[in-house]
């Protein structure tokens, strides 16, 4: 498994992204210099706690962060061109075209007073598809039997608030869907729905990636649904990338502490729950309030075991980053 | 559809079956002996002693709301107490150029105050937006009779443009009959707009906070698509609620402005009997104005219900 | 109950819920100085009153006395508005009116302000039938508008000051007890208040300590506003001619002679006008600043 990239260019490539909010006189970063790259046909799952910065990424990817926001970076090139050098025309071009974004309240990204017919072919048109109102019909019938709607044909009459919840994010699904995107941001698409509903979106999406060759980069922070469909996965703490790697080395071999305890906090996806169930002790920091050093460090239990060595607190682990998987730790050997 | 307006006309029978109780007992608790009053200093007891009678206004209070409400049942809003005259028929007469007059106020005031709110909100910080909440500071301490009187000096007096009142039937001759609702409705109207306005874009500036409208872009839609089809067609529902709150202050003004330009409505009818003292009379010219509120409150309501498909029907 | 009415309803227990927590804010002099829209409405406001107190003991030329030789003299340095019919100094009679205007505005208000909140910590305090009731009351009287119920009640009581103050208080007092209601019932079930239940205080020494300092700057940013309804509905039923009565000056009265003789003298309702908008302006623009001061999350404007 690992990457589909191949030799190819990646599909996206992130160098040294940065992304600030200036609230007040504060500023904060909610992303600090992360770089990554996204091949085709790959899903990538990007996990972190609550304001790790996570969203903000995918946000930052789609161009979307909220006006108090600055975004910097080397590098956002996606495909040949780089995102932040397009212009407005362009951008919605390529939005809706080749990048979608799928968020958890599918219903809230809906227009109330329009019906879900309405809303996809709008989506068509204003790319420029071509076809009468028929012919658009037919491929919103056709995306949303892709997107396993049981319905598709009456569904296209309904309004987002008379579908179930599996329904509407079936539906904001095709909506990105339906131009055949190259890249889909999913932030947190399952997270409000159901188990049996969970385990179907995910199947889709693994369904999407396998027959289109799009990619995917799953935002979440449930390490068991990464495990269930992403190939590779980078691992979020405090607005940085503290692991990558492909998911089978990252489970099997976690390498950061943070990685690991998340993976001890989780159930075994089979056999018996274990005795006592850890969790991370303490709360994920806020962008204003990161340690220096390592931003782990205050919850870390290695740093506790190590007696506390000097340069978790005065120096930020550097890495390898080229590697296929790395950690951003400066005892990874210690584990 | 059918279903949802039965339902809400079922709901009106116990609330105007309130309104009429609430106001006659409303009225009758005012102190004082209104027919003393009407007669002035010359009348005597015998005499109003007589003309209680002759109203029935010696009846026991009870009895005298059951007749006033049976009457009502019929369409029958009672007699004047002037000169014992049937109502109905005076203010159904009145009817026609009170409602010309309000739904051209109306119009004015959407058709300024919406185009203006939504622009402000839409492009917050500009021009529009900066001089809107003074704008609608000025127009909310405008008494009416004022704007009113203004606008007659202006353009009837000066200009000579609009005759300075008097109502003509649209049925007889509809291009004049709108040329004269146009001042009144003006005066009426023109100092809700700015208040409309600023409701409009404060609805407008949550709107573009909206998940729903952050994602269309994120979609891809055209900016005109945006504008149009996912804030212009949401922000007409607030509209709608805001026109049925501000339409208590369009019937009260109404009265002012009937006064001044000449206008033969309900609100003329209304201070003609006030001023001779015909409680009778102003009593069911209250309640008339009331129900006018409630039912286009409900027709507004209705019209929400078919505009918001989340409404249930 | 029809729904325009339970939205508004819910509008007002919006903005009572969007309050801090800790109770609206206080209304300090420091306040309203640093609010622009609080200083300048209470400079204006504190001019209008001003003039009403110089009006009641001296004006320039005497409100009442006929100068035959001098009527409808347009507005010059001797007679600033002008004069009417029977040549009495407008301006004169405008600073004397402020008076009756001010002192029926005065009267609407303090009579609802006393109704209303009895009425609307009652409402609130008492859960179950007597709120249902009180609810229902308010909202249907709040369904007739107010200027139509106010000259019903002139109607019964004849043309004067003293029944243009009592119809007005008949139709704001339902205002306060409705915005007093939502008040209450946003603070009833605060922790203090349970405690103090638990305590086992008297319902009534709960609202005089505990429910009554807490509603205390809506009840103030209210009855400023209901100021400015009063000033405004006063002239109103004058101009309509059920007011205060010709020869008496109060903005009203003159503003019926405003309106016999507008082709003739149109300074004559042009000044009387001004001097109305000018007053409810400014006590508009005091409502509005005390509003953001008490909840700078409100949106300003009544609607």
């Amino acid at each position: 498994m690992s990457t589909a990239a191949g030799s190819d260019a990646p599909l996206l490539h992130v160098e040294e992204l940065c992304v600030e909010f200036t609230i007040g006189s504060h500023r904060l970063r909610a992303v600090d210099d992360v770089s990554f790259d996204i091949g085709r046909g790959e899903i990538v799952g990007l996990v972190g706690e609550s304001a790790s910065g996570k969203s903000t990424l995918g946000l930052a990817i789609m161009r979307m962060v909220p006006g108090a926001g600055r975004v910097s970076a080397k590098s956002m090139k996606f495909v040949d061109q780089e995102l932040y050098d397009l212009t407005a025309a362009e951008l919605r071009h390529v939005r809706g075209n080749d990048l979608a974004l799928i968020v958890q309240d599918a219903l809230a990204t809906m227009n109330p007073v329009i019906t879900v017919g309405e809303q996809i072919t709008q989506v068509m048109r204003d790319h420029g598809e071509k076809g009468g109102r028929s012919e658009l019909r037919r491929r919103a019938v056709h995306t949303f039997r892709e997107v396993r709607l049981s319905e598709p044909e009456e569904t296209l009459g309904k309004f987002p608030h008379e579908l179930s919840g599996g329904m509407q994010q079936r539906v904001a699904i095709a909506q990105g869907l339906v131009l055949g995107p190259l890249l889909i941001i999913a932030d947190e698409p399952t997270t409000a729905l159901d188990v049996t509903v969970q385990a179907q979106i995910l199947a889709l999406l693994r369904g999407i990636v396998d027959d289109r060759g799009t990619s995917i980069i799953f935002i979440t922070h449930d390490l068991a649904t990464v495990a269930e469909i992403c190939d590779r996965v980078l691992v979020m703490y405090a607005g940085r990338i503290v692991e990558a790697g492909a998911v089978g080395d990252v489970f099997a071999d976690p390498m950061h502490p943070y990685t690991r305890a998340l993976l001890a906090s989780l159930l075994p996806l089979d056999g018996e729950p274990p005795d006592v169930l850890t969790a991370i002790p303490g709360q994920p920091p806020q962008p204003d309030e990161w340690p220096t050093g390592c931003r782990f460090r205050p919850r870390c239990p290695l740093y506790q075991a190590l007696g506390e060595p000097e340069a978790c607190r005065t120096t930020d682990p550097l890495v390898d980053e080229t590697v296929p998987h790395w950690a951003a730790c400066h005892f990874v050997d210690e584990r | 559809m059918l279903g949802y307006l039965v339902r809400r006309i079922l709901v009106l029978i116990p609330l105007l079956f309130s309104l009429t109780v609430l106001l006659f007992f409303y009225i009758h608790a005012v102190p004082g002996d209104p027919i003393a009053g009407m007669l002035g200093p010359d009348s005597t007891p015998e005499l109003i002693a007589r003309l209680r009678h002759e109203r029935g206004l010696d009846l026991p209070l009870w009895e005298q709301y059951w007749r006033w409400f049976a009457g009502l049942f019929r369409g029958d809003l009672g007699i004047s107490l002037i000169n014992g005259a049937p109502v109905t028929p005076i203010v159904i007469n009145r009817i026609p150029a009170t409602l010309q007059l309000t739904l051209c106020s109306l119009f004015l005031i959407v058709a300024i105050g919406f185009p203006l709110g939504f622009l402000a909100g839409k492009h917050q910080g500009s021009w529009i937006d900066r001089i809107l909440s003074p704008t609608a500071l000025l127009g909310l301490s405008t008494p009416a009779f004022w704007l009113g009187t203004l606008l007659i000096l202006i353009f009837a007096v000066r200009l000579g443009w609009f005759p300075a009142g008097g109502y003509i039937p649209f049925s007889e001759d509809p291009i004049e009959s709108l040329r004269r609702t146009l001042l009144p409705a003006f005066a009426l109207g023109i100092n809700l707009s700015p208040l409309l306005a600023r409701l409009v874009r404060a609805a407008t500036v949550e709107l573009k906070r909206e998940p729903f409208v952050i994602q269309a872009s994120g979609r891809g839609l055209k900016p005109n698509t945006i504008t149009r089809r996912y804030l212009l067609r949401n922000a007409v529902l607030p509209v709608l609620v805001i026109v049925g709150m501000q339409l208590g202050g369009l019937l009260g003004g109404q009265v002012i402005i009937e006064q001044l330009f000449s206008w033969p409505g309900v609100g003329r009818l209304l201070v003609e009997g006030a001023v001779q003292r015909d409680y009778l009379l102003v009593q069911s010219l209250i309640l008339v104005v009331a129900v006018i509120y409630v039912l286009v409150n409900l027709a507004v309501d209705v019209l929400h219900a078919s505009l918001d498909p989340r409404v249930k029907l | 109950m029809n729904l325009i009415m339970r939205r508004q309803d819910s509008l007002v227990d919006a903005v009572a819920k969007a309050r801090p927590s800790g109770g609206a804010k206080a209304i300090t002099l420091r306040a309203i100085v640093a609010n622009r829209r609080a200083l300048t409405g209470g400079l204006l406001t504190a001019i209008v009153v001003a003039i009403a107190i110089v009006g009641a003991f001296w004006t320039p030329y005497d409100p009442l006395t006929f100068d035959a030789e001098h009527n409808f003299a347009g507005p010059s340095w001797d007679h600033l508005a002008g004069t009417d019919i029977y040549g009495r100094d407008i301006f004169s009679r405008l600073m004397a009116g402020a008076k009756v205007s001010l002192l029926v505005a005065t009267g609407a208000v303090a009579g609802s302000f006393i109704f209303g909140t009895a009425l609307g910590v009652i409402s609130g305090m008492f859960k179950g039938a007597v709120d249902a009731v009180l609810t229902r009351v308010i909202d249907l009287m709040l369904a007739i508008p107010g200027l139509v119920l106010a000259v019903g009640v002139v109607t019964l009581l004849g043309p004067s000051a003293v029944s243009v103050t009592i119809a007005l208080i008949g139709v704001y007092t339902w205002q306060f007890a409705r915005i007093i209601r939502a008040s209450v019932v946003a603070v009833r079930d605060r922790p203090y208040v349970e405690a103090a239940r638990g305590l086992n205080m008297g319902t009534w020494a709960i609202i005089v300590r505990d429910i009554l300092p807490n509603v205390m700057p809506v009840l103030i940013v209210q009855s400023t506003t209901a100021f400015a309804w009063g000033i405004l509905d006063e002239a109103s039923i004058g101009f309509l001619g059920l007011g205060v009565q010709p020869p008496a000056p109060s903005w009203g009265s003159l503003l019926i002679e405003g309106r016999q003789y507008m082709y003739q003298a149109p300074w004559l309702p042009i000044a009387a006008g001004a001097v109305v908008a000018i007053a409810v302006l400014g006590v508009n623009l005091l409502g509005d600043g005390l509003r953001d001061i008490v909840d700078p999350r409100s949106d300003g404007v009544k609607s």
